[in-house]
């Protein structure tokens, strides 16, 4: 019996599977299998984590300047990973070291604090701009992929490889639509209207002479090239979409207090993340879902020619294929900022108060979560990472932060 | 100080107290010595194999690779489904747009060397060991044949695979073989017929169990089709009369010939070798590969897969037959091959009304079968004649989009009924499809015997076993004098649609023979996915108003003008108007090695055209 299975490095034999030789009529027959849990991996290290931190704490100016600057930055490496190995091996995951990741990154905040007579107010803002990226992989697995969300035929997958950010996606880069001013991309010598309103990727296109004619290299195999296609490729085509993980991220609070009223706003943001978006299906395109696509596409009218032309190709053609859905077409920016909380309080004068016991009074409205500046066209940025890690950036309709208007009352005796 | 001697003591290092051993487990090292490990290797070796054929080990599906590969390249097998874009794992294959990646391809590869590493461990730990003992000996012999089975697919399918003989690890880079396809074969001829002697022999033709682990039987009857594919059609022959010589195989009634397919033909005298399947009530809906028994979520999706689609029917026709399991309509049978079928066996033939039922039967509830025509008569108002019939529509199939990769044909061989999933009395709720899954009948080792002799020179004794095949089929075409190999490959391709032979047959005969019959199939596949046909229903879509129907077909004229005719087709094909290209092209004569494998591995070497 295995009682302890966490030893990827030497998988004992588990018991447990089964093969039945008779019928139930018989007496069931069922004979208990016995097979190694998995591939021995004797090279298995540990996974090591170096981190390297320089900060600066500062105040200027009677305390009223506060500057806080953090760098940091940490390097996994020999991340233990769960792989397929060669499948000759005959085992379906093998436990290996791969990667080094590098995680650096500054954590800037600012403050300012003073007082005009009996006008108060403070400001602190915070700035976080991070890199990530996967510097190394084993070279077993260049690249593999994990997370997202399964149950639905899309081909975009969070992929770890590197000289990329973690986790980013891969997938198709849709280009534009077929058209008269777009139709050289496919490399035609004339317009063809019988393409005109479909979507162009980019794609391995072959490498030609001027006159036509095939380039070959020194073993007279035929060269390619990046350019364009109307139908990409899933193993050469794709390319990095980016990722969930933003650029930086940034905050801002504001604090007012003037004869009894305060004011505090406060709200953050982050930028350079992309979210996946999910809230669509090719399978089911009269499902309820996100009609961005939809509203600026190329359409014909009665007479059958394109009057009304957009960023994303003729529905037509795109709503049932997931090529287009799994293509950049699909991956909006979620840089956002939200105003988290503005609310505005009085505090009763305790003259006033006092004489009913209470020494402070306090009421306040706040919007909380009320205002979002973005370009996201899904439910919500903030809450669209579905899941960490892997699944970071993908969005199949998260449940939006609900917007509040709250009213407060703070009494004490 | 303090600070400095706090920083020494943080700066060293406990890597070593991390170096424990494991306690309380079995390893390789003390596993595989007696006769019970033995039995219990073995039995692992059964499961990956039951997980490769029936299942996947890489998690639930609503398909199984190693019969999409098996059967949706030939030409007698269309992919279908909601609309083109759905069921992309068989539209892939199907049309032969795909590259290096399609999911089936990878995964049946994996599969195959996860199936055969147990078989490794088996061979490796207990074949000539020490005190081997025959029960040792059986185990060995019977892993042997597993593995030889598997690497005839490898082999088929890929050329020159990888050859793994005994268990690797990741620092012993694997290459491709040196043997070429043809030693390949003949290998697995050489192992399976090795391995005959140790094995148990079925007992009689009313063994059941005899069917369900490989026995002698077997060995010799994949030696005879392995030796056959190798070209070696003398020895073939010889391997073949051995399975027919032992009387312990009988082809069954032509009545009992749908129930082959069905949990009421477990264990049949036709049976040389089938994977039991039963319910496990200890794993989950989800349950994947070995360890937790076999992958229960397969069974159940993929009967939905092989159903035409409910959802597209006014009335759904199979609900009662298949006890209410929703079709999504992943297969559809060609137009030319439901027409050479009719021709062939004509409309009374017992297998041809147990592989297909035409559309209209289906619909008006004429089919002969009696679960499926029940639904019907308990409509009410019901017009009493075929002319009536074709206008009324409280019936028939009202998606205007129609029925993707149908034709009026409607494939009827493989789709689940209702005490398949219940062992007989109807225990499980879910739907788990629980007959056994054939790996070989004995109408293939008949077929097979009879293509050997055919080609050595002895035409009228194969004409005897064609004529069996024939007459057991209620086909109305029934052989005379001797039979040509054409005769045979037409046969074949009645008696064994999708049971995994077909393409692997014309790719082997148009090397070998070359001739019209073979040229005829490969023009089938070459136009694969450019001509896509839709079954729909006049009374819900008009055909007035569709004008833009490219290739309209109707069943009793020409043009649709019969009073009978409700049913038509018309055809696209979206995949090669979206720029992908389709139809079998001499590069598809092998699969190519999967993407992942090629990355990862720079001595595999890609088969040609990939």
């Amino acid at each position: 019996m295995n009682i302890l299975s966490g030893y990827k490095y030497n998988p004992t034999i588990g018991l447990g599977g089964y093969y039945v030789y008779n019928d139930v009529a018989t007496g069931g027959g069922v004979q208990e299998g016995g097979a190694p849990n998995g591939a021995a991996n004797p090279d298995l290290t540990w996974e090591t984590s170096e981190q390297v931190d320089f900060g600066i704490d500062a105040r200027f100016l009677d305390n009223r300047l506060s500057f806080t600057l953090d760098w940091y930055r940490k390097m996994t490496k020999d991340l233990l990973v769960d792989i397929n190995p060669y499948p000759e091996v005959g085992v379906s995951t093998i436990t290996v070291n791969s990667g080094e990741i590098l995680n650096t990154g500054v954590d800037i905040e600012v403050g300012w604090r003073d007082h005009v007579g009996d006008f108060k107010y403070s400001i602190n803002a915070n700035f976080s701009p991070l890199k990530n990226e996967v510097q190394a992989v084993n070279e077993l697995l260049p690249r593999y992929t994990q997370g997202g969300i399964s149950g639905f035929n899309q081909k975009v997958k969070s992929t770890f490889e590197a000289g990329h950010t973690i986790w980013y996606f891969r997938g198709f880069d849709y280009l534009g639509v077929y058209s008269q001013s777009s139709y050289g991309m496919v490399g035609d010598k004339e317009f063809n209207a019988a393409n005109e309103g479909r979507p162009i990727y980019g794609g391995m296109v072959p490498d030609l002479n001027a006159d036509g004619s095939q380039k070959v290299d020194a073993e007279g195999n035929a060269l390619t090239k990046w350019g364009a296609v109307f139908a990409p490729n899933e193993d050469t085509d794709m390319v990095d979409l980016g990722s969930g993980i933003p650029k930086f991220t940034y905050g801002v609070t504001l604090n007012l207090e003037w004869k009894g009223f305060d004011l505090t706003v406060f709200g953050t943001g982050a930028s350079g993340n992309k979210i996946y978006n999910l809230m669509v299906s090719a399978d089911r395109p009269r499902v309820n879902g996100l009609n961005t696509w939809w509203l600026d596409s190329w359409r014909k009218d009665e007479s059958g020619n394109y009057t009304i032309q957009g960023k994303y190709p003729d529905m037509n053609y795109v709503a049932k294929d997931w090529v287009f859905f799994s293509s950049s077409a699909n991956v909006f920016s979620g840089s956002y900022f939200k105003f988290k909380q503005i609310q505005l309080g009085y505090t009763i004068p305790q003259s006033i108060t006092k004489k009913f016991m209470v020494s402070n009074l306090r009421l306040s409205v706040s919007l909380d979560d009320y205002f979002t500046i973005t370009s996201y066209p899904g439910a919500d940025p903030e809450t669209s990472s579905f899941d960490n890690g892997a699944s970071r950036g993908w969005d199949n309709g998260n449940y939006p932060t609900s917007k509040k208007v709250v009213f407060g009352l703070n009494l004490t005796f | 100080m303090l600070a400095l001697v706090a920083g020494g003591v943080a700066l060293t290092s406990c890597e070593d107290k991390l170096d424990i051993a494991q306690k309380a487990s079995l390893t390789t090292a003390t596993f595989y010595q007696s006769d019970e490990d033995a039995a219990k290797a073995l039995a692992s070796a059964y499961e990956q194999f039951q997980c490769n054929t029936m299942g996947r080990a890489m998690g639930p599906g609503i398909y199984t690779p190693a019969r999409v590969l098996a059967n949706h390249p030939g030409d007698d097998v269309n992919y279908g489904g909601s609309m083109y874009g759905d069921h992309e794992f068989g539209g892939s294959v199907d049309e032969f747009r795909f590259k290096h990646t399609p999911e089936a391809i990878d995964y049946h590869y994996k599969g195959l060397y996860l199936s055969i590493f147990p078989d490794n461990l088996v061979i490796e730990n207990f074949d000539g060991v020490e005190g081997e003992t025959q029960f040792q000996k059986q185990a060995v012999a019977e892993a042997r044949v597993l593995r030889a089975y598997n690497f005839f697919l490898l082999a088929c399918y890929w050329g020159q695979p990888p050859f793994i003989d005994h268990s690797i690890t990741m620092a012993e880079t694997p290459t491709n073989s040196e043997m070429t396809q043809q030693q390949y074969f003949v290998w697995v001829g050489d192992e399976c017929m090795k391995a005959a002697d140790d094995l148990l022999e079925r007992q009689s033709t009313a063994d059941k169990e005899g069917a369900y682990r490989i026995t002698k039987g077997f060995a010799w009857a994949m030696a005879g089709k392995a030796y056959m594919f190798a070209g070696e059609f003398g020895k073939a022959k010889d391997c073949l009369k051995k399975v027919i010589d032992s009387g312990k195989y009988a082809l069954v009634s032509g009545d009992e010939w749908m129930d082959l397919f069905h949990i009421e033909g477990d264990g049949a005298p036709e049976k040389v070798f089938e994977v039991n399947v039963r319910y496990n009530p200890g794993a989950g809906e989800w349950s994947t590969g070995s360890g937790l028994g076999w992958n229960q979520h397969s069974t159940w999706m993929e009967p939905q897969c092989f159903q035409i689609r409910t959802g597209y029917f006014k009335k759904p026709p199979l609900n009662t037959y298949n006890g209410g399991v929703e079709g999504w309509g992943s297969i559809g049978l060609p137009e030319w091959y439901a027409a050479a079928f009719v021709a062939n066996d004509g409309l009374d033939s017992k297998r041809l009304k147990s592989t297909m039922v035409n559309i209209e039967d289906l619909i008006y509830g004429t089919t002969g079968i009696e679960s499926i025509d029940t639904y019907y008569s308990k409509l009410k108002n019901i017009p009493k004649d075929r002319a009536g019939l074709a206008k009324w529509d409280k019936i028939g199939i009202s998606e205007i989009a129609g029925h993707y990769g149908q034709s009026f044909w409607i494939p009827i061989k493989h789709v689940i009924r209702a005490a398949d999933a219940s062992e007989g009395d109807n225990k499980y709720g879910n739907v788990h499809r629980l007959n056994n899954i054939i790996i070989m009948r004995y109408a293939e080792v008949l077929l097979n015997y009879a293509e050997c002799c055919i080609r050595t020179g002895a035409a009228s004794e194969a004409g005897d076993y064609i004529r069996m095949i024939q007459e057991r089929a209620g086909s109305k075409t029934v052989l005379s004098g001797t039979p040509t190999i054409i005769d045979l490959k037409k046969e074949k391709s009645f008696e064994l649609w999708f049971e995994g032979c077909r393409y692997q047959d014309i790719m082997r005969w148009s090397k070998l023979d070359n001739d019209s019959y073979d040229n005829e199939a490969l023009d089938h596949m070459k136009v694969q996915g450019k001509h896509i046909p839709h079954l729909v229903d006049r009374v819900f879509r008009d055909p007035k108003d569709y004008p833009g129907d490219e290739d309209r077909v109707w069943q009793h004229s020409a043009d649709g003008s019969d009073k009978e005719d409700r049913f038509y087709l018309y055809h696209t094909h979206e995949a090669q108007d979206a720029g992908y290209q389709v139809g079998w092209q001499e590069k598809h004569r092998l699969f190519p090695y999967p993407q992942q494998v090629m990355e990862m591995n720079p001595n595999i070497v890609q088969n040609p055209g990939w």
